[in-house]
């Protein structure tokens, strides 16, 4: 089971990853995270709305209503400088994971 | 950041039995208890449940075992609760005051406006008959009154109920008003020599006190709008 805090901090850089892939809907971005996962990481559900409207107020991403079998949807797609800071995001959870890679084993060749 | 809001008018209700239905809207209406969602977000959760919902009950879970699990799923709904209203842009002193300016021109714009066509219209009568021109002025100081009111009840409506990450937008409401302000300048201008005429140089007392009543209405309005927002961020502050 991944810790709590492991998974508030890794949220940002998921939900940029899977819109960067394309548009997508609050329900759908958990369970692909969860399909990305193979169901290890499994956030409570209703932490990912807030997360996204966080996103959202800096300008990060931006949405969409649309109407799916009669229920008003809410669609979410990466802005430019969402992808920017995805950027960001990525080198540094790579330099983190390099990092324990290294400490805890140091023969392990850092790429 | 755009919402653009593509609702369809014809919109389908989900086949799920009345209990379900309830029990959802019951937990909307748990985690927006200090109205924290907007209807848009609203939906959104709700949009949420209904997916899960279809999900568990194409596995041939029952419609409530469905919503158990989905209820599980979502988490505590004081700490969702509690994440929206750390995000939430109107607990922002910032924001705060940006409401503050928008609300003033927005005011200020609708009674210009306002001002402007009841000005117009004072002139033409002036032209035909004097004597409504005094009735037009006594008519004046009551209407002003009535529109500032209604403009201050839908400014704090619509404190309390807006979608307020789309508060950039309101920016366009300043615009307006300096288009409105110049315009009216520009009118000012043309018509002041014609105030002179001896008529309406005997009744200006007439227009200090619209002019009174309408500003200390404005007054009143901004200080009651403050004074509600205070409470809100004071109430946000023992919360937290």
């Amino acid at each position: 089971m991944i810790s709590k805090d492991l998974i508030a901090a890794s949220s940002i850089p998921l939900v940029l990853s899977i819109l960067n892939e394309g548009e997508d809907y609050g329900y759908s971005i958990i369970k692909k995270v969860m399909a990305a996962s193979n169901n290890q990481l499994q956030w409570k559900e209703g932490s990912l709305y807030p997360v996204l409207k966080k996103l959202e107020k800096k300008e990060l991403i931006s949405s969409v209503i649309r109407v799916e079998n009669g229920r008003k949807r809410k669609y979410y797609s990466i802005n430019r400088s969402g992808k920017d800071r995805l950027e960001v995001l990525k080198n540094e959870w790579q330099l983190i994971t390099n990092t324990i890679q290294m400490l805890c084993n140091p023969a392990t060749t850092i790429k | 950041m755009a919402i653009n809001n593509q609702y369809n008018t014809n919109v389908m209700q989900p086949s799920y039995n009345d209990k379900v239905t309830k029990t959802i809207s019951d937990i909307i209406g748990e985690l927006n208890q200090n109205d924290v969602l907007s209807k848009v977000e609203r939906d959104e959760i709700e949009d949420h449940f209904y997916c899960e919902l279809d999900e568990l009950t194409e596995l041939g879970l029952m419609e409530e075992e469905a919503l158990l699990i989905a209820r599980k799923r979502f988490g505590l709904l004081e700490d969702v609760s509690a994440e929206y209203k750390k995000v939430s842009p109107q607990w922002n002193l910032m924001q705060y005051g940006i409401i503050g300016v928008v609300g003033y021109c927005l005011v200020c714009s609708i009674t210009l406006f306002v001002n402007m066509i009841s000005e117009w219209f004072w002139m033409l009568y002036y032209q035909v008959d004097p004597y409504f021109v005094q009735k037009n002025i006594l008519l004046d100081i009551p209407m002003r009154f009535i529109l500032v009111l209604i403009c201050g009840l839908l400014l704090t409506k619509v404190i309390s109920k807006m979608n307020l990450t789309n508060l950039r937008a309101l920016w366009k409401i300043p615009i307006l008003y300096v288009v409105l302000s110049l315009i009216q300048r520009g009118l000012s201008f043309v018509v002041l020599p014609s105030l002179m005429h001896p008529y309406i140089s005997k009744h200006l007392e007439l227009f200090a006190i619209s002019n009174i009543v309408t500003n200390t209405t404005f007054a009143f309005i901004l200080i009651v709008a403050s004074i509600k927002l205070y409470k809100i961020r004071i109430l946000e502050l023992r919360q937290e």
